[in-house]
């Protein structure tokens, strides 16, 4: 018998000593050995990428701008040098429940009102395209999971409407891909194993119940599913030599933090997509109730604490850096999948990715406006470098059906869609809101007191987040720094997104003026 | 909660009187829908809907069966029991109103025609934990890490649950539950990977090969009657034990051992080939029975009761003593069922249920399992092992479950004995370390660096008045808390679900936005008791929060480590103070601990209890096992809260020994 893998006992570490290098062989997937056929008609990959406890809406929000013209916010920044691969989306509203538990169920199924936990898209996709990979799909969760609570961290669920948990552990993620079943012995062997169990059992003559009958179903459903995937395994288009090189690497996939993790998680899901392990994966990294501490970006305090960013004093700064660290994470993935080459084009051009939160507000935990970006090329359907904004709030339902028919698993109906959403394969031509119409500026000013115009805009520095932005038509932005009871008796934050007028007390330093105090804030009529 | 108790014990009582009565009769129904209707659909019905209920749908008497608003009605029950609803403004509901509602719910709902029953038995399948022992004692191999020298700053996982997927508790809370493992799909690719690993550790281990074949090397050449033998003995091992169909099974293995010989041409191989197909196989994965398609309890074989007993009480296979007893069937009398559980309960084994049950019911594995929790190797091993111990003393010793609360000795981390004055005293130091011979082999490092050198915990005398139970303990006040603060209200959320069993409702919607900016106008740096103050102001979150807050507020002089301080980081002073829901007040944890038990004892019984009996069930408990529960409850108590006569009630139930197929 072969000397398996396993009898090394592997040092799978939670917190490893040292610097980890997550999954090193990465390196061998340079465009130049890519393996994949050259073809006019390349698979297009679906993944999902879940990151919960919503945002600080004025942090996320794009404000002003043109469709293909914008300035990212404050949260978006990190995608800035991949901003025309990207298409963010506002206004599609969901429905549904946005508790802890089932936000991420109702942000893949766009489930209706106590309808949690519904056959999700992914699996609606899997389940047409699946069975030409040897994974039908890959469920990945990077957050931790509290063993009395899994299903905080569960995105998919199959046609059966039952959870489908993901797999934690990178390497078991990484063995699952490469390991003993991709090896033609080990596979006619199981094969082999599989085949006598279903001949010794096929006389249960016990008298099992007809309940207990119907669960047995389940297990030779397994076993067609193991056959299944050894089968498309061997008409998978990696060479045998890869095989080889791939499953003869261990990868020492040491993951000391959860930031390392989120990386080998996006390192994995590139792995799978370029070897066509699979073509369908949802990842978790961060659920809805995440008690998880992101210490090791300096962020000392949990997650869901810090997105409760009303109720709990002086967290926003916390949490929008770890906002802005996710959004980060997206670019990792975007610009690992754009160096990798796909027959003619790129791993990212054969994409589809869908990346958001269940909810929007953090605290209010709401369903509308939900914070979304779709990244990807999807087999060139999808046009990007746009940010959309729907005029009228449309079912985020319909996003769901559109990406489930780009990635040719056709459906009529998800949730509670309403039809296809335009402005994701072609440019929407929506009128923009608050358009600039020049009068953006400084109307009057003494030595002293100021009275401007503007679009109103949070600030986007990631390191100094507490300060307002009214934009000019010049495009010079001036700035606002008021006391918090200053701000709060005028109700000053609900102006952010749209056009006021302001006038207070300012202070210069050099040519810039910084306006210190308020006495008026008015909305513009629309 | 006190109000609650009482009328359980009157429950019992009326459950006991109920022979000849007519079952589900129409005239009752009329009685309790006419309650129903006229004392509560004023705020409940389809258009008022207060507090979102809706009790219309309870006046059609279809819907008193098992369905849609079966969770309906056992909140309207527990509700009118519990004397909760009504409120006490609208007028408490008269005895007869209240027990027309209990009686028609007990018709419908608790009985069956009339008798107690226990529902459809749900297919068992192994959880990974299960599998793993099994695959141990089938093969007599070890598959756990043993525990490493503390060098590697992790908590190192066995191969078995590297490989295979952990399962997902179901609506009991635990893992093993059937309902949600029959809804999955085994993962047989794992679990066939798993039992590939087991027998390649088999097959370089002759003792191994000595305990299961009885040969220390398998021969390459084996005759026919050699290798039927090696096969016979192999099945009636790892089938736990019904000869009739190992006889069947043997047959169709054979053919499938010669079908594979004919290309392997090595017996050795051959055999090794056919174990795995056996090991994968549902004999194995699924605890079948024999069913006699009855709606009504029948009692199992004493093979299948043994499996039940088990895998119950050891997380594995029955061994050949528990074997050959259910295979004669004198297992199914009560002296030999009772002198058995006590057997077992005396063997290393049963760390199991400390592992496993206790380990899921107050959910400190997450200790070893769960990265956020990470402090270092060997402070997350000991203070998991001290909670472990614990409860494992509780049952080798037999005590009550009351002192999971409060008792005067504990386990405390070798670690702490290393500091010249502890001044702990040992208790019986020398019989511990005997009894925990077998479960401290894997436990104990043998490194002979004694910076290094893990040594498990060791049962001491509290110290002094802050030590006692598991509430105070490190693994318990570090689950409860975050990393960098403590919580009051989540660790008195945990107390009051977990160890009281109240089933907390969501709180109200989040404050709108008004309110959440009224909140803010708080002071600057407000205390965590104005906090907590200002938190349940509203009349909405009071009912829950005044029983919440103060089990927590009385836990806060432990840090999240728990470790004792009398001062928050920012220097403010800590006052671990407060007033009970009964308006009783503390000023410390261990006054706090004394009040939770005056006022708790009885439902932490109770929901011991239940917990137990779900894990040993393998589904949440239902309104139908309402009778055996009340009856295990009320033998507990007589008997003092002793842990272990709980385990011997559940096993002797009817929910235990008996099978129902509809």
């Amino acid at each position: 018998m072969r000397r398996n893998s396993y009898l090394i006992p592997r040092r799978t570490l939670l917190r490893g000593a040292g610097v980890s290098l997550a999954l090193p062989l990465l390196d061998v997937m340079s465009p130049a050995i890519s393996s994949a056929e050259s073809t006019t008609d390349a698979p297009v990959r679906l993944c999902v990428l879940y990151k919960g406890c919503g945002v600080n809406p004025h942090s996320w929000d794009i404000v002003g701008g043109a469709e293909t013209d914008f300035e990212l916010s404050r949260i978006l920044q990190p995608l800035s040098s991949v901003q025309d691969d990207i298409l963010v989306l506002g206004n599609l509203d969901n429905q549904g429940s946005s508790s802890h538990m089932d936000a991420p169920g109702t942000f893949m199924s766009a489930a209706k009102h106590k309808e949690r936990n519904r056959y999700s898209f992914d699996q609606r996709i899997a389940d047409r395209i699946g069975s030409e990979t040897p994974i039908k799909s890959m469920q990945l969760t990077a957050d931790n999971v509290w063993k009395q609570h899994p299903w905080l961290n569960i995105l998919s669920y199959d046609n059966k409407n039952q959870p489908l948990r993901g797999q934690h552990d990178p390497q078991a993620v990484f063995d699952m891909m490469f390991k003993d079943t991709s090896r033609m012995d080990r596979q006619n062997e199981l094969l082999s194993v599989l085949d006598g169990v279903k001949e010794a059992s096929s006389s249960l003559s016990r008298k099992v119940s007809a309940r207990d009958k119907r669960v047995l179903e389940q297990y030779f459903d397994s076993i067609r599913d193991v056959e299944n995937g050894i089968q498309q395994a061997r008409q998978n288009s990696r060479t045998a030599d890869l095989d080889t090189k791939l499953s003869d690497i261990d990868p020492s996939l040491k993951v000391g933090n959860l930031g390392e993790r989120i990386k080998a998680m996006l390192d994995l899901i590139a792995l799978a997509f370029w070897t066509d392990s699979t073509r369908v994966v949802s990842c978790m990294l961060a659920n809805t109730n995440s008690r998880s501490h992101y210490d090791f970006m300096g962020v000392n305090a949990e997650f869901h604490y810090v997105s409760h960013h009303v109720r709990n004093k002086k967290v926003l700064p916390a949490y929008d850096k770890i906002n802005i660290w996710h959004t980060g994470q997206l670019r990792y993935l975007i610009e690992r999948l754009k160096s990798i080459g796909d027959g003619d084009a790129t791993l990212f051009d054969n994409s589809l990715i869908l990346w958001g939160s269940g909810i929007k507000h953090g605290d209010y935990h709401s369903l509308t406006d939900l914070p979304l970006v779709v990244a990807g090329g999807g087999g060139g359907q999808v046009a990007l470098g746009r940010h959309v904004r729907y005029p009228k709030a449309l079912p985020y339902a319909n996003l769901l059906l559109t990406l489930t028919n780009i990635m040719r698993a056709e459906a009529t109906d998800i949730g509670d869609s309403t039809g296809l959403l335009p402005g994701i394969t072609e440019k929407a031509n929506f009128e923009p809101a608050n358009p600039d119409d020049g009068s953006w500026k400084i109307v009057k000013s003494d030595d002293k007191t100021l009275t401007a115009k503007g679009l109103l805009r949070i600030s986007i520095e990631a390191d100094d987040v507490e300060y307002y932005q009214l934009r000019l038509s010049d495009r010079s932005d001036l700035e606002i720094r008021i006391p918090f009871m200053n701000n709060h008796k005028l109700r000053f934050d609900r102006c952010v997104g749209k056009v006021v007028t302001v006038t207070g007390r300012y202070k210069v330093d050099g040519e810039k003026k910084t306006v210190v105090a308020l006495t008026k804030a008015e909305l513009e009529q629309p | 909660m006190q109000r609650f108790s009482a009328v359980a014990v009157a429950s019992i009582l009326t459950f006991t009187v109920t022979p000849g009565l007519r079952y589900a009769s129409a005239a009752s129904f009329a009685i309790a829908a006419g309650v129903i209707e006229s004392r509560c659909l004023p705020c409940h019905d389809s258009d008022t809907r207060e507090a979102g209920i809706d009790l219309a749908p309870l006046l059609q008497k279809a819907n008193a069966s098992y369905g849609e608003y079966t969770g309906l009605w056992i909140k309207v029950e527990k509700m009118v029991a519990s004397g909760e609803m009504p409120p006490a403004v609208e007028g408490v509901l008269k005895v007869p109103e209240r027990e027309s509602i209990q009686q028609w719910f007990r018709e419908s709902f608790v009985l069956r025609k009339g008798k107690p029953h226990i529902g459809p038995t749900p297919l068992r399948r192994l959880t990974r934990y299960e599998l793993e022992n099994t695959l141990e004692d089938v093969l007599s191999i070890k598959l756990r890490t043993p525990y490493r020298d503390t060098i590697s700053g992790s908590i190192e996982k066995s191969t078995i649950t590297s490989v295979v997927p952990s399962d997902i508790p179901g609506e009991s809370g635990f893992d093993n539950d059937a309902h949600r493992m029959e809804s999955l799909k085994p993962p047989l690719k794992e679990i066939s990977e798993a039992v590939h690993y087991g027998l390649e550790v088999f097959s370089n281990d002759p003792a191994a090969r000595q305990a299961v074949l009885g040969l220390a090397k398998l021969p390459k050449n084996a005759t026919e009657a050699e290798a039927k033998q090696f096969i016979s003995a192999f099945l009636l091992r790892a089938c736990r034990g019904t000869p009739g169909r190992v006889q069947e099974l043997a047959t169709n293995y054979y053919r499938l051992y010669q079908k594979h010989m004919q290309v392997s041409k090595d017996s050795r191989q051959s055999l090794l080939h056919v174990f795995e197909m056996v090991l994968v196989s549902p004999e194995i994965l699924y605890r079948m029975e024999e069913s006699r398609n009855l709606d009504t309890p029948y009692p199992v074989s004493g093979v299948e009761l043994a499996t039940r007993l088990s895998y119950f009480l050891w997380s594995t296979a029955p061994d050949d003593e528990l074997l050959q007893l259910g295979q004669n069937g004198n297992l199914l009398n009560d002296d030999v069922l009772k002198s058995q559980v006590a057997r077992m309960l005396n063997s290393p084994k049963r760390l199991s249920l400390s592992e496993n049950f206790a380990g899921q019911w107050l959910g400190f594995d997450d200790l070893l399992s769960n990265s956020e929790y990470f402090i270092d190797e060997r402070w997350n091993r000991e203070t998991y092992d001290e909670v472990l111990f614990f409860f494992d003393e509780l049952i080798k010793s037999g005590k009550s479950i009351l002192e999971l609360v409060q008792s005067d000795w504990i386990f405390r981390r070798a670690s702490a004995f290393n500091a010249r004055s502890h001044g702990y005293v040992r208790i019986e130091p020398e019989s511990v370390k005997n009894l925990y011979a077998d479960v401290l082999s894997v436990r104990q490092s043998k490194s002979k660096n004694r910076r290094l050198k893990y040594d498990p915990p060791v049962l001491v005398k509290a110290k002094n008045d802050r030590e006692g139970g598991i509430l105070t303990s490190a693994a318990i006040m570090r689950l409860t808390a975050s990393k960098s603060r403590t919580s009051p209200i989540r660790r008195g959320v945990w107390i009051l679900n977990t160890v009281i069993g109240k089933t907390l409702e969501p709180p109200p919607n989040v404050p709108s936005l008004e309110q959440a900016r009224e909140a803010l106008n708080l002071k600057e740096n407000p205390s965590v008791a104005e906090v907590i103050k200002q938190h349940v102001s509203r009349p909405e979150c009071v009912s829950c929060h005044k029983a919440i807050d103060p089990l927590g507020l009385g836990l806060e002089n432990f840090s999240p480590t728990g470790v004792w301080r009398t001062q928050y980081p920012d220097k403010a002073s800590i006052a671990s103070a407060g007033v009970m829901p009964n308006g009783k007040s503390f000023n410390t944890p261990q006054e706090m601990k004394l009040l939770l038990l005056d006022m708790y004892k009885d439902d932490i019984a109770t929901n011991f209890v239940k917990q137990m009996l779900a894990y040993a069930l393998g589904r949440k408990t239902e309104p139908f096992d309402k009778v055996s529960l009340e009856s295990i409850v009320s033998k507990v108590k007589e008997d003092g809260y002793k842990v272990n006569t709980v385990i011997e009630q559940i096993v002797l139930s009817q929910q235990f020994r008996f099978r129902q197929d509809h």
